[in-house]
């Protein structure tokens, strides 16, 4: 479970990219943070992982806070960032086994693990490359499966269908599916709307910062499309 | 023209953004009063070095001699400098796929990074010229003529010498692309350059009398060495416009031949060398899932990354190197060496002196190394864009901060101990001596480590273009190599000057050690929170 509460940002003291975000994402949830270029979904997601400092409001983490605990906080969640700028030295496998490592992950169950999403992903013969040498999207896999690697509570994404094949989009959105069965929290941003409709649970709309609208899918778009939803609200002068 | 002089700037902003003074909350004032501090002190030293040269060199009526002497160095170091960071600079920019998409030539991509490299070696040259300069006014006359040429020398002074060292990078990489492994020959004959030049100053002494046997007098063995010494010499003292001419033409014409010729194989050889290798065929073995502990993993990968940078292995590895020479020249030709030292510091101490306290010249060797490796300087802003992942790491930032420090003793301490081995064996010192050694062979580097992380902390440079612009240009490799400097030259004098007893060595190694913990203390407290606030 993720609450934000009174999240606000602020840069170099003057530039508000986040103004008093309140939101609550339940366990068993796939939650969408939509919003246009530069609306504060990235400025929100570091905050949530502990990358970005912040001092307005607080983010708990199934109960513990990230600035308070923040150790505690990432040992439940996993981030797939929106550029996977990964350690470019290292191979695939030795980046997720890195990433294994940080969270102790035993070695049967990250062996199980790994062989299971780099078959799903198609990139099991690739593992033994230099992240150098591979492309966006298979940045993005290696980045996806070492998120999994360790089974987290809560996946945080930032845009994780940006550079992906049409099959990998499809594999990782019946993972997040399985996932959501499992209990498990996952909250992530994207621009593609459709995805959003129908995959989550519920979706927020950020728009210069603030929340303009937050619930259901159905509370949010009504018998409208989402995409007409998100047009008409990047309209309206908020 | 237009064109080329937005993509200068654009290019450029990046590395002078750090120039432009905040006023606002004054961060950025705060960051660059220490560096300019620094260079004041470095200036001040280096400009007492010059007068004490003109001291000696007015009353034989040559302190002309002593502007030769500054080219000269300046122009040893460029080449230097020039030939590892063009290989960075000229190949390896992250930009190279942005720029190479733009309809500008190559020919102008190769110029600004050229460019580029020329306008950070002014800078650095200035820190050797200005003070030379002001000296030399000081001991003639300064009138506005003199100011004009001075400052024209300055400007014109890295062209010739960046043009060369550019020349040996650009060899160097030309080769090393052609092979699978790029970065282990690239390694391999930088390597091989650095024994070179080292070769060279050992045998520097025959080169020297070979000059003045066949030399007519002084200015003919500066020309001998380095023409456009003199050319700028003669500019300053009676400004002749053949000279100017000559000298220009000597400047700018290798550089726009050596522009002209290297763009045609610039775009083949930075292409060849972003190639990566594919690797082979995966074969599942088990220890694939080998497990670690964080700390050993964070290790591995900061291993890992310093061994994928060869400007930074060589870079690390230049203090390293000299300290392996200067052992085994000790202990091949421990007389010749020491002899060197004596003339080369000027001191009137016997060389029986000298042989008596040797442990203690080696100690001083193991602290003045310790100190000009500085690995950790570099390793946060390495990071780059990567510093997210790490950030968002379950593991407290005092153990990522730890690792940057046992790693960068785990490169240097080995061989600074192999080091001290191999002089152990051949020197017959005492006990306490040998126990002092090693304990300075752990103390010093931990110092060194722990400072220059904090340095980079202070100074990181996370969107840095390429690997050369933050081990060799960013500022806090420049911190880190001048308060080393600063801290081995002092640090060695209070050991000299002391008589190079016991009792001062303990002492020494005892301050070294409490600010190891001290500095250690600042890095777990605010060190940590000065690295959870980088973005």
């Amino acid at each position: 479970m993720i609450e934000i509460k009174n999240f606000s940002k602020i840069y170099n003291g003057e530039n508000k990219a986040v103004d008093d975000v309140n939101l609550t994402i339940n366990s068993g949830e796939i939650f969408a943070f939509i919003g246009h270029n530069g609306a504060g979904k990235t400025t929100t997601i570091k905050a949530i992982m502990g990358i970005l400092d912040f001092e307005e409001g607080d983010i708990l983490i199934n109960g513990q806070s990230i600035k308070k605990n923040p150790i505690e906080c990432k040992k439940q969640m996993a981030y797939v960032p929106d550029n996977p700028d990964l350690y470019e030295n290292m191979t695939a496998i030795g980046f997720i086994n890195f990433i294994c490592d940080m969270y102790e992950v035993p070695k049967e169950e990250r062996k199980e693990r790994i062989e299971k999403y780099a078959e799903i992903f198609d990139i099991k013969d690739k593992l033994n490359n230099e992240i150098s040498s591979f492309s966006h999207g298979m940045k993005q896999k290696v980045a996806i499966i070492a998120a999994l690697s360790h089974n987290p509570d809560v996946l945080i994404m930032d845009e994780p269908f940006v550079g992906l094949d049409p099959k990998a989009v499809f594999d990782i959105k019946e993972i997040m599916k399985k996932m959501c069965q499992e209990g498990k929290t996952i909250f992530f941003s994207t621009h593609i709307l459709e995805v959003a409709e129908k995959l989550c649970t519920r979706v927020a709309i950020i728009k210069n910062g603030k929340i303009v609208k937050v619930g259901s899918m159905d509370e949010v778009k009504g018998d409208e499309s989402l995409e007409k939803v998100f047009l008409e609200l990047d309209d309206k002068n908020i | 023209m237009n064109k080329l002089i937005t993509l200068i700037k654009a290019t450029m902003s990046q590395d002078m953004n750090l120039f432009k003074i905040k006023r606002k909350n004054g961060s950025k004032i705060s960051k660059i009063i220490f560096p300019i501090f620094l260079s004041i002190i470095l200036m001040f030293c280096i400009g007492t070095y010059a007068w004490g040269m003109a001291e000696i060199l007015e009353p034989l009526g040559l302190i002309h001699v002593l502007l030769s002497i500054f080219i000269i160095l300046t122009a040893v170091i460029t080449i230097f400098e020039g030939a590892y960071k063009s290989q960075g600079i000229l190949f390896e920019a992250r930009d190279n796929d942005l720029l190479f998409s733009l309809p500008i030539t190559k020919k102008a991509i190769f110029f600004i990074r050229a460019l580029k490299l020329m306008t950070f070696q002014l800078l650095y040259n200035s820190l050797f010229l200005i003070p030379s300069v002001i000296v030399y006014g000081i001991y003639t006359k300064i009138n506005i003529y003199y100011c004009i040429i001075s400052i024209l020398m300055i400007i014109m002074s890295p062209i010739i010498p960046t043009f060369i060292g550019c020349f040996i990078g650009y060899v160097i990489k030309g080769i090393s692309s052609k092979f699978k492994s790029k970065k282990a020959v690239q390694v391999i004959l930088s390597t091989i350059l650095l024994l070179g030049i080292f070769y060279l100053s050992f045998n520097k002494e025959k080169l020297i009398s070979y000059l003045i046997q066949n030399a007519v007098n002084i200015d003919d063995i500066i020309k001998k060495i380095y023409y456009p010494a003199v050319l700028f010499n003669s500019l300053i003292i009676n400004f002749d416009i053949t000279n100017f001419i000559i000298l220009l033409a000597i400047s700018i014409i290798p550089a726009i031949l050596f522009i002209y010729l290297g763009s045609i194989f610039y775009f083949k050889i930075s292409s060849k060398s972003s190639e990566k290798g594919i690797s082979k065929k995966i074969t599942v073995k088990n220890n694939k899932y080998n497990v670690k502990t964080p700390l050993k993993a964070l290790i591995t990968k900061e291993l890992k990354r310093f061994f994928s940078s060869p400007v930074f292995i060589i870079n690390a590895g230049f203090g390293l190197v000299l300290m392996a020479v200067a052992t085994i020249g000790l202990v091949v030709n421990s007389k010749g060496l020491i002899d060197g030292i004596l003339n080369g510091m000027e001191l009137e101490i016997s060389a029986e002196t000298i042989a008596q306290k040797i442990s203690k010249i080696y100690f001083c060797l193991v602290v003045f190394m310790s100190f000009m490796t500085s690995i950790t300087s570099s390793m946060i802003s390495l990071e780059g864009k990567n510093i997210e992942i790490t950030k968002s790491l379950p593991v407290h930032s005092k153990k990522i901060l730890l690792s940057k420090i046992i790693t960068s003793n785990l490169i240097s301490i080995p061989i600074i101990l192999i080091c001290d081995t191999i002089f152990f064996v051949y020197f017959k010192i005492s006990i306490l001596d040998i126990l002092l050694i090693t304990l300075a062979s752990f103390v010093f580097p931990t110092f060194s480590a722990i400072l220059g992380l904090i340095i980079n902390l202070k100074h990181p440079k996370l969107d840095a273009n390429s690997d050369t612009e933050i081990v060799k240009q960013s500022m806090s490799s420049f911190i880190a190599v001048f308060s080393g400097m600063l801290l081995g030259m002092a640090t060695t004098a209070i050991t000299v000057i002391n008589g190079m007893k016991n009792n001062v060595v303990i002492i020494e190694i005892l301050v070294f050690l409490l600010a190891d913990i001290l500095l250690w203390q600042y890095i777990s407290k605010i060190g940590t929170k000065k690295f959870e606030k980088l973005t």
